[in-house]
């Protein structure tokens, strides 16, 4: 189910009330009986993927904490590694490899058919990277020994399936959330007047201002590359940079919101990203869980230092010890994390991209000074290279990305003669970037609001009537979020 | 166990809400004050708004999703053995600026011309905004493959759409396609142009089908939703117009910005592109090939311009170039060729929303104008 829908207003509406009116002890079964039927409001079959997902992690946990033998420990492990990648690469990467072997063997002289030639057709079940990950977090906390394995198992698939972070997360430990559900919940007006005030925020920023985004960055990436200058290219990056942040950051305030609404606290996933000043700034506010999630099972393991056991923090870590092996580690992991987000090469290159913007802000010390040395510039600098990173995740493919990225070097391809993109787009782009700034400056600064702060809660309430209006005429459920097809 | 959501809950407002609340009746009242607001109209220049025509209950005149009544009403001509004109071209030709509700469009008043002279020739029209000729190719092609073919063609040429790219769908969708092979031959290349907007058509609904698949379509969701749709249309008056309230808010923000941010960095001249004209000049080919064939007589032109404007951000010398080539080829051709660039007075021009003069859309006497001119043209030669 889609969060921008009335459906999910009528899920919230229905299933929030009957939550509280509910018995402590019934309370967690309600809430996973409603996250497989707010799943199963796309496909109920696909449904049955995540509860088998569950069940071989719930079994492997519970063996491998009940067992005092490595070997057998590391068996149990590894099948829930098997099982969960297993299902993850042959549901999003069975066309990529089959695609790529279908490409060297065609160097080779061989002509072997497409999948789809062949009948093949192979449907993305909707969140599975995201809960993919969560179950395999669990199992490999339980390994750590970070966790002892939950004892119910309804509490177990509500945690995999709640209903909030299933689609497009947050990514969350089992620690963070595993407590909350076996607690006895308590109804808090500040959890619900806040979980309103969020899912309010959220909403506004997909289907007002991400989807109205969305139609001048459909239209300049669907130009010839060729074609495009080096402004239009700028712009068209800042206005998906933008597009994707408010599509995804809006999702996140959704989700944290609606668990609020039921007494769940979730952390933050979102930290003004294109504030920051430096690469690990960024993804300390970028999809925090998810950079979280592979600082500690991926990167952190790769170097050798201590994981941690909360999904806050993002990718941003300590670089004490240095050497080649900390590089080959960070590419290695973006790599990954590039492809994660799609099987393609392009989204590799996108992960490289981000290993190399923070290798060079490591490796080299005037831009690891930077941040200090000159805030106002080492913000643009990482302004524009997040901004430059978003070419690949948007552009038709490794071709159009390279030709892109060729445009912003070229400094001949710097001209308003011959722009294709319309003053119009040019004129919001600058808007947007400004009112992100001005919105960044009031809301970190609360001391600087032109408004005494008695009078904060009257302007939230005002801005909050404003996106409802707002909501209310642009609701289109048609657009999906873009983390969807991740 | 622990109560792990206490400590951490934060102070309730009641604010919250109350804003939600305020925002509801904001969207009611908003809503509610612009039902009557014509989004149709925003693109066309300040107070010009969009017009269709009918003459006893008949539509003559519409959009390419009125072509389905125009054709009526030419088969109902047709069948009183009146001689049909068919007359077609760009937004000038529906749009009347500062008009009254009984203002009438050129194509009405050509009728009246034509019947106060005592002649019975009937005018029928289809304009869209922006079309270019490929489009005014698959104007006539809507009636011609439905077995109308009209006794006159009339075609307003206006230059600035020549740069006008592609074919929309709203074009493509009156179109009866694959062609047979006779449409092929006498379209050339511009049916394999049209042929291809098609298909590229097909393709981005393809394409998106998988992303819409997964999201709603086909879905318990989207039923749930159309259902919940049909209920709020049912039981909440201000929730039908919404997409009304939509277009108008966008008009309200994008006009004055749209303004400030062409007082800062000036429009750029616009210039029609060498490979787009080539790329229309085939689909006029075809229109002239289409009616040769059908030994229809055809009258092209010159679209009425202000007079007081430099020809809008182009080059003038390229203006009157493409007209001399454009009459030579049509009179190279057999057709008729006017030149009607100065027939509209000044004073009977409106303004862009951005506050230029508007050399594109004029009032009701304009219309007269127009309309008078061409049924005087056609009585020239029988009609």
């Amino acid at each position: 189910m889609l969060f921008n829908s009335w459906g999910y207003i009528l899920f919230l509406l229905v299933f929030v009330p009957l939550h509280w009116l509910l018995p402590h002890r019934l309370r967690t079964g309600l809430l996973g009986a409603t996250s497989v039927l707010f799943y199963s409001m796309w496909r109920w079959e696909f449904s049955l993927l995540v509860i088998f997902s569950a069940c071989i992690d719930y079994l492997a946990s519970r063996r491998i904490h009940r067992s005092d033998d490595a070997r057998s420990r590391k068996r149990w492990l590894l099948l829930s590694l098997a099982v969960n990648l297993g299902l993850l690469v042959a549901f999003k990467y069975t066309y990529f490899i089959w695609d790529n072997i279908r490409l060297f063997g065609a160097e080779a002289g061989g002509d072997w058919p497409a999948l789809q030639d062949l009948g093949v057709r192979i449907i993305l079940p909707l969140g599975i990277s995201f809960y993919t990950f969560q179950t395999i977090s669990y199992t490999i906390d339980v390994y750590r020994r970070v966790i002892v394995p939950v004892p119910s198992f309804v509490s177990f698939l509500t945690y995999v399936t709640f209903w909030p972070q299933l689609i497009a997360g947050p990514v969350l430990r089992a620690g963070e959330v595993l407590p909350q559900l076996e607690a006895e919940r308590r109804l808090r007006w500040g959890d619900v007047t806040t979980g309103l005030a969020l899912i309010v925020t959220g909403m506004f920023q997909k289907v007002v201002l991400a989807d109205s985004i969305a139609p001048m960055v459909d239209e300049i990436f669907a130009m010839p590359a060729v074609a495009l200058t080096a402004l239009d290219t700028w712009v068209a990056t800042f206005l998906f940079g933008f597009q994707i942040y408010f599509d995804f950051a809006g999702y996140s305030a959704m989700a944290i919101g609606s668990a609020m609404l039921v007494g769940l606290h979730f952390p933050d996933n979102f930290d003004w990203p294109y504030m920051a000043r430096s690469p690990r700034g960024f993804w300390q506010g970028w999809h925090i869980s998810l950079s979280s999630w592979i600082r500690d099972y991926l990167y952190l393991p790769l170097t050798g230092q201590a994981f941690r056991t909360e999904s806050t923090g993002g990718i941003g870590v300590a670089t004490e010890r240095k050497g080649g092996h900390q590089l080959r580690a960070l590419f290695l992991t973006w790599f990954i994390m590039g492809l994660w987000h799609g099987a393609a090469w392009n989204f590799a290159l996108w992960g490289l991209y981000h290993a190399t913007l923070i290798a060079l802000f490591r490796v080299l010390t005037p831009l690891k000074k930077l941040p200090d040395a000159a805030p106002m510039i080492s913000w643009l600098l990482l302004l524009l290279t997040s901004m430059a990173g978003w070419i690949p995740f948007r552009a038709q493919g490794l071709g159009d990305s390279l030709t892109l990225f060729g445009k912003l070097l070229t400094p001949s391809a710097y001209t308003l003669g011959g722009r294709q993109a319309d003053m119009y787009t040019y004129f919001w782009t600058a808007v947007i970037t400004l009112g992100m700034a001005l919105t960044w400056w009031f809301i970190k600064r609360p001391a600087r609001r032109p408004w005494p702060s008695r009078f904060a809660n009257p302007v939230q309430g005002l801005a909050l009537a404003v996106m409802v209006c707002a909501i209310l005429i642009c609701l289109r459920t048609a657009k999906q979020f873009i983390y969807f097809q991740f | 166990m622990d109560d792990h959501s206490s400590s951490a809950s934060p102070p309730a407002s009641p604010w919250v809400p109350l804003g939600i609340l305020g925002g509801v009746l904001l969207f009611s009242v908003l809503a509610t004050a612009t039902a009557g607001f014509v989004a149709d109209d925003v693109g066309l220049g300040l107070n010009t708004v969009a017009f269709t025509e009918d003459i006893d209950g008949r539509r003559i005149s519409g959009p390419f999703r009125d072509v389905p009544l125009v054709r009526e009403t030419f088969a109902a001509y047709r069948a009183e053995g009146r001689p049909v004109v068919l007359w077609l071209g760009a937004s000038q030709l529906y749009a009347i600026n500062d008009p009254e509700p009984s203002d009438r469009l050129a194509v009405a008043f050509a009728q009246d011309a034509a019947a106060a002279r005592g002649s019975d020739s009937a005018y029928v029209m289809t304009a869209s905004p922006n079309s270019n000729l490929h489009e005014i190719l698959c104007m006539l092609l809507a009636y011609r493959q439905r077995g109308l073919r009209p006794d006159a063609l009339v075609i307003s040429f206006t230059y600035d759409d020549l740069k006008e790219p592609g074919i929309r769908d709203t074009a493509l969708e009156l179109l009866e396609l694959p062609f047979d092979d006779e449409t092929k031959a006498l379209c050339g290349p511009a049916a394999a142009h049209i042929t291809r907007a098609a298909a590229a058509e097909q393709d981005a609904d393809a394409d998106a089908a998988p992303i819409e698949r997964t999201a709603t379509t086909g879905t318990p969701q989207e039923r749930l939703e159309d259902e919940l749709l049909d209920f709020l249309d049912a039981r909440w008056p201000a929730y039908t117009h919404r997409a009304t309230l939509r277009s108008r808010a966008i008009t309200a923000w994008k006009t004055p910005v749209t303004r400030l941010a062409f007082s800062v960095l000036e429009r750029p001249k616009q210039l029609v592109p060498d490979d787009m004209r080539a790329w229309n000049e085939t689909a006029f080919d075809a229109l002239l090939a289409l009616a040769a064939a059908d030994g229809v007589p055809v009258f092209v032109y010159k679209a009425p311009h202000r007079p007081d404007a430099r020809v809008f951000f182009h080059d003038r010398q390229a203006y009157d170039d493409c007209h001399a080539e454009l009459r030579d080829r049509v009179r190279g051709d057999g057709a008729e060729w006017n030149d009607f660039e100065t027939l509209v007075p000044t004073e009977l021009w409106g303004r862009t929303n951005e506050g230029a003069p508007d050399v594109f859309h004029f009032r009701v006497e304009g219309h007269r104008l127009l309309g008078r001119a061409v049924d005087a043209w056609l009585a020239d030669h029988g009609y």
